[in-house]
């Protein structure tokens, strides 16, 4: 059988080991996937985060404002002061700013800008910032000015005076980024004084920066944690995926192969048939109860099924070797009844004209001939249907041959030309029954390839290396190496198993024997077969089986 | 086989770890989630006459909407004292959360309506105005325009009554005299020189307040097509047209003084509050500009009896009223709007809840029931058209469907700014004291006025 060499056996063990690294590749794979969906709500949470802490920190301004312009709102002298006053209100109104910018470290300024504005658009302003900035000169102390405004500021003012609501989208606008008086949030609020007989007086607009910093810090604290958590879970899922891996496939593999351990070594000892000889199918069988099932119910059954298999064929192998010595045996008296009836009929003539008259010479002479044939086959059966069991020993093998190619060519068509050639042959170690039949199966094999007037010859000489050799060739057809090598292998092709097993007997009875046969087309036409018996050995060997 | 039992000894405190297990578990962290939603209570103005009307539905109408009234908002208690200093105008302004309901005069929905403080109530429907009475849904209306960008006036504030100054007349002495109520000063003038000579209990034509005089002269000066301020609540009056209404309005009361109203010597008797009902009740005059709640005092007086002198009413049926007269030739009559309105303050609205809980609120305290009690016990007129469907007052009835249910009547908020009207009192108060002439008083009010720009 021709098997392609692979990388790795395709074998159930490595199946499984294979399907676990799959499997586990994609459990990773899926795992992996769920690092960018982390990603995004690591990502949705620092906005989150980012945006309370922003809201946090608009409501702490908006607070503080409002507390700052409702104690402005209490300040009626507000509604007194004039941009050319300098009255005792004005060095009031600018302490006052001093104190709430100098002893509260969050407001960073305030300016206090009456809603009024002279005939250049200018507002009398009240400001006063604390300018922590390195890169901007301390103001002196609160300062008293006017103030014009431009663009977004002066919208803001506008819409602030005209008692309309404050936009937050404007509001944000002018309100977020570096400011002259440094980085920080800023709150236009309007402010009332509060009269008691004429209500909420509307008198300007307090503007009051609130010291971001601290909020900066915390976005970048908040920026720096959310890079060493991406960077953290990523280790982590590395090295999760790693370890697991690690000791999934270590779990994986002693499994694997702990649970196809008997399937293996069932397999192994099953395979191990395939190339056993025949003497070794004892020890095959004997492999193949050792193989350790482990309760494995699939196992343990092909296992049994085997075992009956290996008892079963040798006493069939038995049967079919004593069927096929029948048959040759069958197939030689078959061809000599002719023979045997013509001697039958000679041999009643022969007893009437005894009867009658007595013998006379003529017939003397015809019953000693038919003496003289029956004899030899009636020896050469005699011997060959004797029992070949507890037969071996040191034999000369040129008797049985004869024996065995007298049989074979008993009852030839007389067109046939029968070539013995039987030399003086060493003796070697064996039976000479199962000698004399595995040269009657190939003798009888010949007789079958036989054409009408061909050839059939047998020759027996001293092989090179001091025991014999044995060449059977028969003329006909040219046969090619490969239907010559079918013939020792009848069951190579289970769907085409030949008529004959004699070749195939032959050879295993040579094989019993230490010998060998081989065969090989003929070169005019038919084949050849040729049997090697080793030399007698020193030390004389039991039969292998 | 036979499964040995457990002894009663063993099973006993095993079934007690077992409940002790299932009581503990909720303290480990298995229990219910906790409840994270957010607190319904919102704050809102609080007031005496709502909260009175909430106490008597909780009682009567058995209602849970009521009874958990307290659980669900939150009274914001204004002290009286800050009352004079605006206090909302300084929250609202620095876009505090609270309160997220406020009770406002319709001056000041006007204000904070343009500041754009407070909620559009239609558009988010909070309210649908169509369920109000028109004349009193357009004076809680502003335009938003500025801040919106939508035309149009919005609906700002829920009124909960229609209260507004009217003229209450003699009705049993015009039907005498087989007179219809005047529709314009001249027929008012008519009325009273025809009646006046005959009815010698009488000794005015016409009573109007001599305090917060202002009140009763701003639908005066209305009829006569005059403003103080536009819509936008620009300050107006300057502008000639109203200037010249403003000085024709008060030297027709001036007109008057002496012959139909008192004269200026005799305006000091009726300072003291609650004097103006008593001069009518006593049937010392024809007509009275008042506000219309006095029908309830009048009522209550009639039914009384008390200080009963000759002359004095004694049916109700003797009290009329109508729309403040106008000049002639002036499509409309108008009434200075006294009603209160519940709005929602813009910057407490943060989420959608909350907008959820001011409609509850709102659909509470403007609901037909609360009006209907309202319009029982108080005498209040509904502001809903079902409310007033089905009202069974007859006095309540009569103030709406011969006052604010005439087609020509206009109901207006007066100015908001406390500086205009104490400018503008002043001035009134010269003129008809005889201090000064009308146009000397005008031109001195707009010149203080025009010192501050920015009311």
């Amino acid at each position: 059988m021709n098997t392609s060499v692979t990388f790795i056996r395709y074998s159930l063990r490595n199946r499984l080991f294979v399907l676990a690294v799959a499997t586990f590749l994609l459990c990773a794979v899926v795992i992996l996937l769920f690092f960018p969906l982390l990603n995004l709500t690591l990502d949705g949470l620092q906005n989150r985060t980012i945006n309370s802490m922003k809201e946090a920190a608009e409501v702490e301004a908006t607070t503080i404002a409002r507390l700052l312009v409702l104690e402005f709102s209490s300040i009626k002298g507000l509604l007194q002061v004039t941009p050319t006053s300098n009255t005792e209100m004005d060095q009031w109104i600018k302490n006052l700013v001093w104190e709430k910018v100098t002893f509260n470290e969050i407001i960073e300024g305030v300016e206090l800008i009456q809603g009024q504005q002279d005939a250049q658009g200018r507002h009398l302003t009240y400001m006063f910032y604390r300018r922590e900035a390195p890169e901007l000169e301390p103001m002196a102390g609160p300062q008293k000015i006017m103030k014009s405004f431009q663009g977004l500021e002066q919208d803001l003012i506008n819409s602030i005076t005209s008692q309309q609501r404050v936009d937050n989208a404007v509001q944000g606008s002018v309100n977020r980024g570096p400011k002259k008086e440094g980085e920080m949030l800023l709150r236009y609020m309007p402010v009332h004084v509060l009269l008691a007989d004429e209500g909420a007086i509307f008198w300007g607009v307090a503007k009051i920066g609130i010291d971001t910093s601290r909020m900066r810090q915390l976005l970048l604290l908040q920026s720096q944690e959310q890079s060493n958590i991406h960077r953290d879970i990523w280790v982590e899922i590395i090295l999760s995926l790693l370890i697991s891996g690690v000791l999934a496939m270590s779990l994986i593999y002693f499994w694997v192969r702990h649970i196809t351990e008997p399937l293996r070594t069932l397999s192994n000892v099953t395979s191990a048939l395939k190339g056993a000889k025949p003497e070794e199918f004892d020890l095959w069988l004997e492999n193949l109860k050792r193989v350790d099932a482990q309760g494995q119910a699939e196992v343990v059954a092909i296992q049994e099924v085997l075992e009956r298999l290996g008892t079963a064929v040798p006493k069939l192998g038995q049967r079919l070797i004593d069927g096929e010595a029948h048959a040759c045996l069958g197939k030689v008296m078959a061809r000599g009844l002719p023979a045997f009836q013509t001697w039958q009929a000679q041999l009643q003539g022969l007893e009437q004209e005894l009867g009658e008259g007595g013998a006379t010479g003529g017939h003397r002479q015809t019953l000693a001939l038919m003496r003289a044939r029956l004899a030899p086959v009636f020896d050469d059966l005699s011997h060959l249907w004797s029992d070949p069991q507890e037969e071996w020993g040191r034999i000369d093998v040129t008797p049985g041959l004869q024996r065995a190619w007298r049989l074979a060519t008993l009852g030839l068509p007389t067109e046939v030309t029968a070539q013995p050639e039987f030399a003086a042959l060493p003796p070697v170690w064996g039976s000479a029954a199962k000698l004399s039949l595995a040269v009657l199966y190939l003798l009888t094999f010949a007789v079958e390839l036989l054409p009408p007037a061909g050839e059939l010859g047998i020759k027996a000489e001293p092989s090179p290396a001091g025991g014999v050799r044995l060449a059977v060739w028969v003329s006909g057809n040219p046969r090619s190496p490969l239907e010559c090598q079918g013939w020792l292998n009848p069951f190579g092709d289970p769907g085409r198993i030949q008529g004959s097993l004699g070749p195939a007997l032959a050879a295993a009875i040579a094989s019993q024997h230490g010998g060998s046969l081989t065969v090989a087309p003929r070169e005019p036409g038919g084949a050849v077969f040729f049997l090697e018996l080793p030399p007698l050995a020193e030390q004389p060997h039991e039969p292998v089986i | 086989m036979v499964t040995p039992r457990r002894t009663p000894k063993i099973a006993m405190p095993r079934l007690i770890r077992v409940v002790w297990a299932i009581v503990l578990l909720p303290l480990l962290g298995c229990g219910p989630s906790p409840d994270i939603s957010p607190p319904r209570a919102i704050t809102y103005t609080f007031d005496a006459p709502t909260r009175e009307l909430i106490r008597l539905l909780a009682q009567k109408a058995k209602s849970p909407a009521y009874k958990n009234f307290d659980r669900n908002f939150k009274g914001l208690l204004v002290p009286e004292s800050l009352l004079p200093y605006e206090p909302f105008v300084l929250g609202l302004s620095t876009e505090s959360k609270i309160p997220a309901v406020l009770l406002l005069d319709a001056p000041w929905v006007q204000r904070y309506g343009v500041a754009g403080w407070l909620y559009e109530l239609e558009r988010t429907k909070v309210f649908d105005r169509t369920e109000l009475v028109p004349a009193v849904a357009e004076a809680f209306s502003v335009s938003l325009a500025h801040i919106t960008g939508r035309e149009g006036k919005q609906l700002v504030a829920v009124p909960t009554n229609i209260k507004g100054n009217i003229l209450f007349y003699r009705q049993d002495i015009l039907k005498r005299y087989n007179l219809a109520p005047p529709r314009t000063w001249d027929e008012l003038k008519a009325i009273c020189r025809k009646v006046l000579p005959l009815e010698k209990s009488l000794k005015y034509g016409l009573l109007i307040h001599s305090t917060n005089t202002l009140n009763d002269f701003y639908p005066i000066l209305w009829g006569f097509g005059g403003q103080v301020n536009d819509d936008a609540g620009q300050f107006v009056l300057p502008q000639k047209n109203n200037a010249d209404a403003f000085v024709a309005a008060l030297k027709e009361l001036i007109a008057m003084q002496g012959s139909i109203m008192p004269g200026p010597g005799a305006l000091k008797q009726f300072d003291p509050g609650g004097s103006l009902r008593q001069a009518f009740y006593q049937g010392q005059t024809l007509f009275m500009i008042n506000w219309s709640t006095r029908m309830k005092d009048l009522s209550d007086l009639i039914a009384k009896g008390q200080g009963q002198s000759p002359g004095s009413l004694t049916n109700f049926s003797q009290v009329g009223v109508a729309p403040i007269p106008a000049k002639a030739g002036h499509p409309h009559r108008y009434s200075n709007i006294g009603s209160f309105g519940w709005a929602v303050n813009r910057f407490s609205v943060t989420a959608p809840v909350v907008i959820e809980h001011a409609k509850q609120f709102t659909g509470l305290v403007a609901d037909e029931q609360f009006q209907l009690l309202a319009a029982e016990t108080m005498g209040q007129v509904p502001s809903l058209i079902r409310a007033l469907e089905k009202v069974t007052n007859e006095k309540v009835l009569q103030v709406y469907n011969d006052t604010f249910a005439q087609k020509d009547m206009v109901m207006r908020p007066r100015p908001h700014s406390r500086r205009i009207n104490n400018v503008l009192e002043k001035a009134l108060d010269a003129a008809l004291y005889g201090r000064q002439t009308p146009e000397a008083a005008l031109a001195g009010a707009i010149a203080d006025l025009k010192k501050d720009q920015t009311f």
